[in-house]
């Protein structure tokens, strides 16, 4: 026999499987926005943002789209994670995955679990034991963070180096509309005989 | 309540402290308690307690006690625990009419009765009681009627009225003591609780009292700004301390709790279990200290209002390495059980950005001071929980929590109604607006062949385009002429 605890949680569950993790987001979308961009795979029934409490602030927004049924949620995963998907602006898509218990702010407890903890003074023998994984855990945290720090640095120079080639092609296709314009391009492929020269 | 940091309940056996509610403003070694427990007897907030009072040349009267009123020293007092003597009976036999007449059994019952106010201030004894006394409505320090009382009373009192009750309630924060001026005529003094609010009175008497419960407490007084510390000691020395202290009583206790909570207790309604208390001192009882939750001291604010200021203040702890699929709840617990801190925790939700193998939560605690001690304490012993995870602690809180201001590589569409692809290129910015020229003339190029945009995504990333709503379908620039 199920305790309530334990329906409660297997709702949970069930509602985790219906539930895309979105993120890659950016900080202006809204609920209605994000709603609408995957209504179109089927119904979504809840938006709930996850707050970034600890940052970095600049990291994209993540987002739990809570679809009406599993099958929805397949489709817009296989689907976003195929084919560039932007949503409220542009041109960084969206990654799409599935979610997963530990990302909702609201889960419950886990159904039998108590929380169960010791106190380690330093006379303890396995005091010395306790401060290396505290260590490590420490580490591990610093890591994370670091990288964090560093995609983000990247993200930025990546988008410097695309800003600069747009510009680029810009001005170049801006050089050759003008000289097709003007008919240089013309003249010049009449000059050396260029046989090929679709606009002339 | 007031606790003097060295006396705690460790002197005596038979005290201890019950629930927290605070530190003071000014000297923060100062605790407020909620209640506390003296030799098997639990006293909490606005109960009713005779407290010693040292009352230098007062004679005081034996049963008789004065409501203080006005706006000056003795109307509401901080009082140190240790001035508490024992819980009490008060009953009101004013003949205001605003007072219920108070029962023969109850009038039996009562250990103390008033029926006159003292004027801290015009130093006069009147038989007038004003609307208002020390903020508390006039009526909550009556007797209570008999149909706001607890149901256990009721068969007790005949008539509508209340019937005084004794009083049970100790409070030492509440109670403040009320001095006469010593010039005055014999003050009695009275003690009864009054609200929460800082306003309790009255005085015991003091050799009756002595007499009757001599708690083992004793006190001595140091003097701290205005509030004074006592120390418990030997039993003896009450007296003699006593005598010391009384010269110059006013000055010595003062109010009482008043604590920042008390204040936003009184948004709620009157009927909230602490205005009752008030409103009859005497019949207190225990109702006043279950119904204060902490619940109802404050409602609670998200968890973002909360942290802010919290930051702020370096109330807030990182604890990183907890199993990632606690809840918030159970890590309030876990820090109130090894802590006995009372916190309000959050679980930072997982992301594909995070160590899967790590959870972590914000902690808020209340009080800077807790939050350093858990620190200091979590780095110099190790708090193991299940499955060998060492806690780790630090401060290392966001500076400011806020919306991300920038977002690297996306050009937000401002207006969100405005998703079409023709208004999309109406609304991006100049940088992007280059590049749709650019792909529109690509296409320009090739009439025959509309664009995909996703073939250009291939070529630079920054060029893809799928517009929210027809996602399946990619976009064609049309070329214009």
């Amino acid at each position: 026999m199920a305790t309530p605890e334990e329906v409660a949680y297997e709702k949970f569950l069930e509602r985790v499987r219906r539930t895309v993790y979105v993120d890659e987001l950016t900080p202006l979308a809204t609920a209605p926005v994000i709603s609408s961009a995957f209504n179109q795979f089927g119904t979504v029934k809840k938006v709930s943002f996850i707050p970034n409490y600890l940052g970095p602030k600049e990291l994209p927004m993540g987002v739990l789209v809570e679809m009406e049924n599993e099958e929805m949620t397949q489709a817009v995963i296989s689907t976003v994670s195929q084919l560039p998907f932007m949503v409220a602006g542009m041109p960084r898509p969206v990654r799409a995955c599935a979610a997963e218990p530990n990302m909702f702010v609201d889960k419950p407890k886990k159904p039998g679990r108590t929380v169960r903890f010791r106190w380690i003074k330093p006379n303890d023998p396995d005091f010395d034991k306790a401060r290396r994984v505290k260590r490590l855990a420490r580490k591990h945290s610093a890591e994370n963070s670091f990288m964090l720090k560093k995609q983000l640095e990247e993200a930025e120079k990546l988008s410097k180096q695309q800003a600069e080639t747009a510009v680029t092609h810009h001005k170049k296709f801006e050089m050759m509309d003008k000289l097709l314009y003007d008919g240089v391009a013309q003249k010049l492929a009449g000059r050396y005989d260029l046989k090929g020269f679709p606009y002339r | 309540m007031l606790q003097s940091n060295s006396a705690g309940g460790e002197d005596n056996p038979d005290f201890k402290w019950g629930a927290k509610r605070g530190v003071g403003r000014k000297d923060n070694k100062v605790r407020f308690y909620e209640s506390f427990t003296l030799e098997g007897i639990e006293y909490r907030l606005f109960d009713c307690a005779y407290f010693y009072r040292f009352l230098g040349e007062y004679e005081p009267q034996w049963d008789e006690l004065f409501l203080a009123c006005g706006d000056e020293k003795g109307v509401s007092n901080i009082n140190d625990v240790e001035t508490i003597m024992g819980k009490c009976n008060v009953v009101c036999t004013s003949d205001d009419r605003r007072n219920p007449r108070p029962g023969t059994k109850e009038l039996r019952r009562a250990k103390y009765i008033f029926s006159r106010t003292f004027d801290t201030r015009l130093r006069i004894i009147s038989e007038d009681f004003a609307d208002a006394i020390a903020g508390i409505g006039v009526d909550k320090l009556f007797n209570m009627r008999r149909d706001k009382q607890p149901v256990k009373r009721l068969n007790s009192s005949a008539a509508a009225i209340t019937r005084a009750s004794p009083v049970k309630s100790f409070r030492p924060d509440l109670g403040s003591t009320k001095l006469g001026k010593h010039d005055n005529r014999d003050a009695k003094l009275m003690s009864r609780t009054s609200s929460l609010k800082k306003v309790t009175f009255l005085e015991d008497r003091a050799d009756h009292v002595h007499v009757k419960r001599n708690p083992p407490v004793n006190t001595e007084t140091t003097t701290r700004g205005q509030i004074p510390i006592l120390k418990t000691r030997a039993f003896g020395e009450l007296y003699a301390s006593g005598s010391s202290v009384n010269a110059k009583p006013s000055k010595k206790r003062k109010l009482i709790l008043n604590t920042p909570e008390t204040d936003d207790s009184d948004d709620q309604g009157p009927q909230s279990g602490e205005k009752k208390l008030i409103k009859n001192p005497p019949l207190v009882e225990k109702a006043p200290s279950q119904n204060i939750e902490k619940k109802s001291w404050y409602k609670k604010l998200p968890f973002e209002d909360e942290l802010k200021p919290a930051i702020e203040k370096g109330r807030v702890l990182l604890i990183e390495n907890l199993e990632p699929s606690y809840t918030s709840l159970e890590v309030e617990f876990l820090f109130r059980q090894a802590f006995k801190e009372g916190v309000d925790a959050k679980m930072i939700p997982s992301s594909p950005m995070s160590s899967p193998h790590s959870g972590r939560a914000l902690v808020i605690f209340g009080t800077t001071k807790a939050a350093d001690s858990a620190m200091s304490r979590l780095n110099e012993d190790c708090l193991m929980l299940s499955g060998q995870r060492a806690l780790t602690g630090s401060k290392n809180v966001p500076v400011e929590i806020g919306r991300c201001r920038s977002f690297t590589g996306h050009f937000n569409m401002v207006d969100r109604s405005l998703m079409t692809a023709q208004k999309v290129s109406c609304c991006i910015t100049l940088r992007l607006f280059s590049v749709v020229i650019s792909l529109v003339m690509v296409t320009h190029r090739k009439p025959n062949s509309p664009c995909q945009i996703t073939e250009y995504y291939k070529l630079t990333p920054l060029f893809s385009l799928i517009i929210v709503n027809r996602p399946h379908k990619f976009v064609n620039f049309q070329p214009h002429p």
